[in-house]
């Protein structure tokens, strides 16, 4: 394949079932390197994977991985992995079997090499002989890890792969992404959880309500996510001092003392993070508790849907 | 296909349901064992005991309801437990799926069922190998049948428990011997016909609605192509969960 020419091309995608549409005529193109699929539960970004998967098909559009149409064309998954959401296993086969499987179904040459490979680079040596039905869920996440990526494939999709990793697991498991990337691989990796997909991901797919809300550089995307509005509690102990203090900052909208405290509608997060602490120092204010009040996902996600991220595309 | 065969095979083994299979598979042996020991005054005629065991016990109810419990655990469990991914997502065409899983699941029935009909026949014949032999092929060739209609089933519905018991009761066992013209679409009749046929129609056709060896084969092995070909279909064209 050319290498100006994407790894993954989504032209126009939808699909609904019934009445319910989970995505929403979606286009985006895919390059070498790791892409974040981001968005809130119920998005749509399991749907999205499935349908570049090739395991669902789209009500509309058209969908291609490594130049050719993945649905009904079983031979692209001699080049391409992949870790679906669920995770489920078969509970009576040991580590290494579940995975040797993978390597035999996928016409690997060299089975238990290529499976000796794959365990290692997941780290799970020592417990391969153990049965999966044993293993703790971030074992199995990553034994499933190793089944998608035994063959080698040039495209990996991975549906939120760190749910249910222990901190160090994660490290662990970043690095393994980290590696595989700088190999010239196409790693697509789907979470609800930005940060998680931040550290690992040079781009991003933002998705909300089955759209596309925005796509590209997550540097770019982050600075809009912190020029959003941003609406905090703040107790402590004299919040008028406070509020007096803050009333000059350029970073805050508006000021609201009630029974609940003070609330602050900041338009920059950063500058909000940083000026709370240092108005109540310097008025010798003892902050008690500093709690975002609309900073859930599906805030920062809506916010980008509603205002100008859906249909915008950050340049890559 | 072999990992695929000896995974299915282990799946449909280490259920519990396959012990219900084995448990239901001894059920006309020990009918046969109790018939061996009573008293020779007191007992049913042994060509009519032998007749109502293969036809109402084996064909009617062990057959069918142990195809049921394992078959539509074999792609239905792999959707069920949302396993069937680790399978689709593979660089093979869907009927490499399909042809060792049945395989796997035509063992998985025909080894416990045609066994038990083979001893039970022994038992009850005093050791007459021809018939029990074709007692043990018919069982065979029924368990294919069955055996891909309800592996189908498993992947078509998920209800497929109950299609299944609606359809064996209800039309195997009732509609299917209403009028002759039936039998030509009842594995129920393939199996007594293959069973008949094998053994020089020592099995006596109560309902008169018996099919000859021949076309019995071949509807059994039509059954089996056409819903082996509609799995495939069914897993090429549907949304893998």
């Amino acid at each position: 394949m050319n290498e100006r020419e994407p790894t993954i091309r989504v032209e126009r995608a939808s699909r609904w079932f019934g009445s319910v549409v989970a995505v929403n005529d979606i286009s985006f193109e895919i390059y070498p390197g790791v892409t974040g699929l981001v968005g809130p539960n119920g998005a749509g970004k399991t749907t999205l994977l499935r349908l570049l998967a090739g395991l669902a098909r789209p009500s509309e559009g058209e969908i291609t991985v490594l130049g050719q149409p993945v649905r009904g064309n079983p031979g692209i998954y001699k080049r391409m992995g992949v870790m679906t959401a669920h995770e489920q296993i078969y509970s009576f086969l040991t580590g290494r079997q579940f995975v040797e499987l993978a390597a035999t179904l996928t016409g690997v040459p060299n089975v238990a090499e290529a499976t000796d490979r794959a365990i290692e680079m997941v780290h799970m040596t020592a417990d391969q002989n153990r049965k999966l039905g044993g293993y703790s869920r971030g074992m199995r996440q990553r034994m499933r890890l190793a089944h998608a990526l035994v063959h080698d494939p040039e495209v990996l999709m991975l549906d939120e792969p760190l749910s249910g990793t222990d901190p160090r697991q994660r490290l662990e498991f970043m690095d393994v992404i980290s590696d595989l990337a700088k190999q010239g691989r196409t790693i697509l990796i789907s979470s609800h959880i930005l940060e998680e997909v931040e550290s690992m991901a040079d781009r991003i797919l933002l998705i909300v309500g089955g759209k596309l809300a925005a796509a590209g550089d997550y540097r770019a995307i982050r600075r809009r996510l912190n020029q959003r509005p941003y609406l905090v509690r703040v107790d402590c102990d004299s919040p008028r001092v406070l509020a007096a203090a803050l009333a000059s900052e350029g970073a805050v909208e508006s000021l609201t003392i009630d029974d609940d405290g003070l609330r602050v509608l900041g338009t920059d997060v950063r500058a909000l993070q940083h000026a709370i602490p240092v108005a109540a120092q310097a008025s010798a204010v003892r902050l008690e508790r500093v709690q975002p009040l609309d900073d859930s996902l599906e805030s920062v996600f809506e916010y980008l849907a509603d205002g100008a991220g859906v249909g915008k595309r950050v340049p890559r | 296909m072999m990992a695929l065969f000896v995974l299915t095979f282990a799946q449909l083994t280490q259920r519990r349901r396959y012990i219900i299979v084995l448990l239901l598979s001894l059920v006309p042996v020990l009918l046969a064992v109790i018939y061996w020991f009573s008293n020779a005054s007191t007992r049913p005629d042994l060509t009519e005991f032998h007749d109502v065991m293969t036809e109402q016990v084996l064909n009617s109810v062990v057959l069918p309801i142990s195809a049921l419990l394992l078959a539509t655990a074999t792609l239905g469990d792999e959707v069920e437990d949302n396993t069937l991914g680790y399978l689709t997502l593979k660089p093979i065409p869907r009927w490499q799926i399909v042809v060792p899983k049945m395989l796997a699941t035509v063992l998985g029935v025909g080894i416990p069922v045609s066994v038990s009909g083979i001893v039970m026949s022994l038992l009850i014949t005093d050791g007459d190998v021809g018939t029990s032999l074709a007692t043990g092929a018919g069982l065979a060739v029924g368990s294919a049948a069955y055996s891909v209609v309800f592996a189908w089933g498993g992947l078509a519905t998920r209800q497929a428990i109950a299609f299944g018991l609606v359809y064996v009761f209800l039309w195997e066992v009732s509609i299917s011997t209403l009028f002759s013209g039936l039998r030509f679409v009842s594995i129920r009749q393939y199996t007594l016909g293959v069973i008949r046929g094998l053994d020089g129609s020592r099995l006596q056709d109560t309902g008169g609605v018996a099919l000859d060896f021949a076309p019995a084969l071949i509807g059994a092995a039509v059954v089996v192509l056409l819903f082996a070909w509609l799995t495939e279909r069914r897993l090429r064209l549907m949304d893998v969960p």
